[in-house]
């Protein structure tokens, strides 16, 4: 489709991508909070002002205070470390698993679209059946067999994220396979192999980044969801869904914990999908406006 | 048309019946022991053996998965662990609450958010347009239990103003209807901005369009021009997005109705896994699938029909 000139494009002119990207409100905004979101998690151990499991029995439940900017929760611990600490957690799912989904998916959607015929077939159909499933109702089936982990949520966020971009990049491998230039290097020699990898390859590593990019937020969502319910990360762990599971059970008594939780979740989404979408607008013009459900 | 019908719904039949097949093979698929799993490390090995045998664990795996599927047809979906009632009926109590809730959501967003992005599109570039695309970016980005819990907080537990808990009764039409306003709208705000900006970008391209000109150019109604003309050709890609959104809905319909301590699908599925009632997860899990994909084979089949340029053997991307 679009990938030879992008691929190369977007390798040599990474630094000028940056200064178009932070020249658009959205994208400076998504940047600021990706990056914040980043030094956070690097950075937790510096930057929070108490430790995640810091407890302060004394001052249980309080409203936002100067020792405790965001409040504290109903073990007195410090919300906003608690929130600082939860980047970790929130990045160490959602990084993992959408590499993951995306690394599966690529090899399924590649052997589907290069090889077609029943390959292609059962691929098809299992990825549909793994989409006739909404991603929590999935979640929930396998995690009631797995237990609740941070393991065991990177899997199922792997198990429903991955048919996505088998789709895309089985489309992408369709719409490349009989171009002119495969043909050529086909016609003179070139293996299986070496169309797959050396000429194919790069020219889908561009909708599969955004695409990445763009998943990295339902991922955080799905993990922090299924924290919440009690099926992802069990407390003590700082998972936001934690945080909020935690702060819903004394909502009556102090508020904070659930409000802040829900700020952080909020703009972190917010932030990586006005990134990844001025990242797409950038990158590829084509797929303007056009968004997942 | 009859072909593509037949094909779509012979897609429909083997996801299912591939549905049935993985939740029935699912105990087994899984590493460890179910049975350990779901009574924990603690349970008395007689507890272990009783539970055992009534999941019928006891017999060859190829009987248990064909027991299942062949139950599951006929309805039957097992007995609840705790207290032996049929799973099929628990889920027909809760159903008819999850189904109004996604309905009504469905109905917000599409109430909402279609006249807002027929405005943004025929207005564009004004600030009420900018505004509404902000706007929307957020909807679509702020999860549903982060909308339903900061909704229960302003408007049920600050302000007092409508109900946070329970659905009231059904024979008192105007309370269940109060009850659910919290809940529709949480899960309805993401679903509000996503079909805004879709109806904004597709009514957009519509309005480009020749025929468009020529109604102009005969001088007929902007109203007339923008819902009837343009909007009936718009609405086609939102129509296709419908299926999928009613799944999600479903899905999201988990974190509504424990926020709002409503019973419905969801929480009843949520607290069979708090019990560890596999059963109930698993029957629930099915139903689940089943309402999804015949949303999506309706939403699929409609858009057929509203634009026939669609080729039924056309390539599915």
């Amino acid at each position: 489709m679009n990938g030879p000139v992008i691929a190369g494009r977007a390798r040599r002119n990474g630094l000028a991508l940056l200064r178009s990207l932070v020249r658009k409100p959205a994208g400076l905004f998504g940047l600021l909070i990706v990056a914040a979101l980043l030094t956070a998690a690097l950075g937790a151990d510096w930057v929070a002002p108490y430790g995640e499991a810091q407890q302060d029995i004394a001052h249980r439940l309080e409203a936002p205070s100067i020792r405790h900017l965001l409040g504290t929760d109903h073990l007195g611990r410090d919300v906003l470390s608690r929130l600082i600490y939860g980047t970790r957690v929130a990045l160490g799912a959602a990084v993992p698993a959408v590499l993951g989904a995306a690394l599966i998916g690529l090899v399924l959607g590649m052997l589907a679209g290069y090889l077609g015929g029943w390959v292609d077939n059962v691929v098809l159909v299992v990825m549909d059946t793994i989409q006739s499933y909404p991603t929590v109702i999935l979640a929930l089936a396998l995690l009631a067999l797995l237990g609740p982990s941070l393991q065991n949520v990177i899997v199922v966020i792997v198990v429903g994220f991955t048919p996505g971009y088998a789709r895309v990049v089985r489309a992408q491998v369709l719409a490349i396979k009989h171009s002119p230039f495969v043909e050529v290097e086909r016609a003179l020699g070139a293996s299986d192999l070496r169309l797959t990898l050396i000429h194919i390859l790069p020219n889908i590593l561009a909708p599969l980044l955004i695409l990445l990019a763009m998943d990295l937020p339902s991922a955080i969502t799905t993990e922090a969801g299924l924290s919440f319910l009690g099926l992802g990360v069990r407390p003590p762990t700082p998972s936001w869904g934690v945080t909020l599971s935690e702060g819903f059970a004394k909502l009556r008594t102090s508020p904070w914990p659930v409000v802040f939780a829900g700020l952080a979740l909020g703009s972190t989404t917010l932030g990586f999908t006005l990134f990844s979408e001025t990242l797409r607008d950038l990158l590829d013009p084509k797929l303007a406006g056009t968004r997942r459900a | 048309m009859f072909l593509y019908v037949l094909k779509r719904l012979g897609m429909s039949i083997v996801v299912l019946l591939l549905s049935l097949l993985l939740l029935a093979s699912m105990v087994h698929l899984i590493p460890g022991d179910p049975v350990k799993t779901i009574l924990g490390p603690r349970a008395s090995p007689a507890l272990s053996e009783r539970v055992r045998a009534e999941m019928g664990l006891d017999k060859p795996i190829p009987v248990q998965v064909g027991e299942f599927i062949i139950n599951g047809l006929q309805g039957d979906l097992g007995r609840d662990f705790a207290t032996g009632q049929p799973v099929i009926r628990l889920i027909g109590f809760a159903l008819p609450h999850t189904i109004l809730l996604a309905l009504s959501s469905l109905g917000l967003a599409i109430l909402i958010g279609v006249p807002l992005g027929v405005y943004s599109a025929t207005h564009p570039n004004t600030w009420i347009d900018r505004l509404t695309g902000l706007l929307s970016v957020w909807c679509i980005t702020l999860p549903s239990y982060v909308a339903g819990l900061l909704l229960l907080l302003i408007f049920g537990v600050a302000l007092n103003w409508l109900p946070a808990i329970g659905t009231g009764q059904l024979s008192d039409p105007a309370d269940y209807l109060r009850h659910l306003i919290l809940p529709a709208t949480a899960l309805a705000i993401t679903w509000i901005g996503y079909l805004a900006r879709l109806v904004r970008a597709s009514l957009l391209e519509v309005l480009g369009a020749n025929f468009i000109r020529t109604a102009f150019a005969y001088g007929l109604g902007e109203r007339l021009i923008y819902y009837k003309y343009a909007l009936k050709n718009a609405i086609v890609p939102t129509v296709a997005v419908l299926g999928v959104g009613m799944g999600n809905l479903l899905g999201g319909a988990i974190f509504t109705e424990v926020i709002f301590t409503r019973p419905g699908l969801g929480r009843l599925m949520y607290d069979a896994i708090s019990d560890r009632n596999y059963p109930i997860v698993r029957g629930g899990v099915l139903v689940t699938v089943m309402l999804f994909v015949f949303a999506n084979l309706l939403a699929d089949l409609s858009y057929h029909y509203l634009d026939p340029r669609i080729q039924a053997g056309e390539e599915r991307g």
